[in-house]
């Protein structure tokens, strides 16, 4: 029997029972409890930019078509028809005006609103056997959007998204507001990985520590320059709102203006593109990458996706190319994982920087790329390990950067621009962090 | 351009297509990455498109602007590059593997160029709990008829799977990775890695060539 509140106790105070990464209980729970009430990223909308367009996303089980209608308004719509219960629509993606139901032909608009019932007058007697009026695939309980990803929850109380987004909205802009044209998504790549969830989603969170080691080999054939140990721990870790992530420290730039291109430069950004930046970003937010120095890396906004922002070179000739990709951990078991992983990409980028991203994406991250390879073999193992007896009698250790009486080790970044608690070097904050929101869900009550 | 029906099994030109495709095959089995990147004109480009499930009239089955390979010589290189570290962790130990090549269909193109399409099965084992990997697709190959022989010039591998039951494609859809150790030195600073120092055993287990042994240390000689 699983003593949850013993569970949520542990993880607050960094030690992780590691059954917790393979138990089915925690899985029913993190359904209940964390799943029914946070907010879940679906699509983005420049994955649907027509009238019509569509594509059919989950919630662990729950199918939704994720659909802008004729009007241009995006729809979020449980993917089961209201008669038998049929898969209204068994496609991926498309672009459709109605859905109809194979079962019986209930037809829908692409706004969900129930249009077409065969003999409707002869077998139900019209609208007094059954009201068709106002009848509708039933909606998200909460849909909303921000930078254009599109969000749900199903607590129809959720509070509002950018409420929800609080400090950890000025960290989104870098992967998805480059320019007033807004990001483009490509993809995904899906595949399914024999690892929990949760590894992928903490790993990203502030996983710095593992970069010079896992990926040892993507810097030893001199594809991308950063990752060594001694690159690595120079960068800051930054918890807010909820998410967190880490960054690297680039080399100084020039003062003011200057220096903000220099680092965007640094990191291959053409100069066509650091006018959009320019005028995007907050004061603040250039900042960041000017003053500060830092550039965003790996990132997770709780409960689960993730960013990253590498800059791997992708020629002979050592041409140095930013790419960026968001990916969602999405729990098909407390065992296996579907991975769902885009490339994003200024949507006003000139189109000979597009193929150069994405070229960067596809050797780095990704179904083949060449990081998450190795990422992916450490968390199947982890999951492995952690279904067995032993694992219930182990409390992993995620407590680095805290001292035994819970004190950080070192203080927070003071010269540190953005919003949110940072701090330098490596240290499991950004992972305690999302544990803590993890908790939280955890220890309230089921919906 | 593209003759409409395939050349006969006899034709020579289609014998000279289901060798190259074989013999590719074998010198992969064997890890031989060098000799088959031999086999690439410079010029490749080898693509994998993100195959979705589309409604039957939709006119697409794969996504726009995304695959899951799409590479030329430079990447190709990166990663076989890449597997002959001592970091390759995802194939370290390596996946048993087998590919099946079948169906093989020969076409004239251009000049003496070949087209030919062939079925894949990609059977895939790791470690000794997992339960083992199966992909299946097909590949459309342009090969160029030079000097030397046929290269490879373009691949294009259709996946029938539309979300992949495989942790990763760190195993092409053409080759498998090594099997054995890669060197004779690899094999003997492993054998000097005792168990007993496995544990972030960096420094205690530095081998001579400034190799790191986590993966292969926990291993017992």
């Amino acid at each position: 029997m699983l003593d949850l509140a013993s569970v949520v106790s542990d993880v607050r105070r960094g030690l992780i029972p590691a059954h917790v990464y393979a138990d089915p209980e925690i899985f029913e729970a993190e359904r209940d409890r964390l799943f029914a009430r946070s907010w879940v990223f679906l699509a983005h909308e420049s994955e649907i930019p027509d009238p019509g367009d569509y594509v059919v996303r989950r919630v662990l089980a729950d199918s939704f078509i994720v659909a802008r209608d004729e009007a241009g308004v995006v729809r979020v719509m449980f993917n089961m028809c209201l008669h038998r219960g049929m898969q209204v629509c068994r496609a991926e993606l498309g672009n459709a005006s109605h859905f109809r139901c194979p079962y019986h032909a209930w037809t829908y608009r692409n706004d969900g609103r129930l249009t077409g019932l065969p003999f409707h007058q002869e077998a139900y007697g019209g609208e007094d056997g059954f009201a068709r009026a106002g009848q509708a695939l039933l909606p998200a309980p909460s849909m909303d959007t921000h930078n254009g990803l599109i969000f749900i929850s199903l607590d129809p109380g959720a509070p509002a998204l950018r409420d929800y987004l609080g400090d950890f909205a000025f960290y989104l802009d870098f992967y998805t507001r480059q320019s007033p044209a807004g990001v483009e998504l490509r993809g995904p790549q899906r595949w399914r990985v024999a690892a929990n969830w949760k590894i992928g989603a903490e790993n990203f969170a502030g996983d710095s520590y593992h970069t010079p080691h896992t990926h040892a080999s993507v810097v030893d054939i001199g594809l991308f320059r950063e990752p060594k140990a001694s690159q690595r721990i120079k960068g800051a870790l930054y918890q807010a709102g909820p998410g967190a992530g880490t960054t690297y420290k680039l080399p100084p730039g020039g003062n003011g203006h200057s220096g903000f291109a220099d680092q965007l430069r640094y990191v291959g950004y053409p100069d066509a593109m650091i006018p959009g930046m320019a005028a995007t970003w907050s004061d603040r937010q250039r900042a960041l990458v000017a003053d500060s120095g830092f550039m965003v890396s790996a990132a997770t906004l709780f409960p689960n996706l993730s960013f990253v922002h590498n800059w791997p070179q992708i020629d002979a000739a050592g041409t140095v190319v930013p790419f960026i990709s968001l990916r969602q951990w999405q729990p098909v078991s407390e065992r296996e994982t579907e991975v769902l992983s885009w490339f994003a990409v200024d949507a006003a980028a000139p189109e000979d920087f597009k193929r150069q991203s994405y070229q960067a994406y596809l050797m780095c991250f990704g179904t083949s790329g060449m990081f998450e390879q190795d990422d992916v073999e450490n968390w199947v193992s982890i999951t492995d390990m952690a279904a067995g007896s032993m694992a219930r009698r182990l409390k992993l250790n995620s407590r680095m950067g805290l001292t035994s009486e819970g004190k950080p080790v070192k203080p927070p970044l003071a010269s540190f621009a953005g919003p949110g608690v940072a701090y330098h070097g490596f240290g499991e904050y950004g992972q305690r962090h999302w544990l803590s929101q993890w908790s939280d869900h955890l220890s309230g009550g089921a919906r | 351009m593209t003759a409409a029906r395939p050349l006969t099994y006899g034709d020579p030109a289609h014998l000279a297509a289901h060798q190259f495709l074989v013999e590719e095959a074998a010198l992969l089995d064997a890890a031989d990455y060098a000799g088959w990147l031999e086999l690439l004109a410079e010029d490749i480009r080898y693509v994998m498109p993100v195959r979705v499930t589309t409604a039957r009239g939709a006119g697409f089955d794969t996504l726009a602007g995304m695959g899951h390979f799409d590479e030329g010589l430079y990447a190709l290189r990166k990663r076989v590059q890449r597997l002959a570290t001592d970091h390759a962790w995802t194939e370290d130990p390596p996946s048993r593997t087998r590919h099946f090549v079948t169906n093989v269909r020969t076409f004239r193109e251009a000049g003496e160029d070949l087209r030919v399409e062939s079925a894949l099965l990609l059977f895939r084992s790791r470690g000794d709990t997992r339960e083992a990997d199966l992909l299946s697709a097909g590949r459309t190959d342009l090969l160029r008829a030079t000097a030397d022989g046929l290269r490879l010039a373009r691949r294009e591998i259709t996946v029938d799977e539309s979300v992949l039951r495989t942790q990763n494609l760190a195993v092409f859809l053409l080759w498998r990775t090594r099997s054995g150790w890669p060197t004779s030195s690899a094999r003997s600073w492993w054998s000097a890695c005792r168990p007993a120092t496995a544990p972030g055993c960096a420094s205690p287990c530095r081998p001579p060539a400034g190799r790191s042994c986590s993966a292969r240390s926990n291993s017992r000689p």
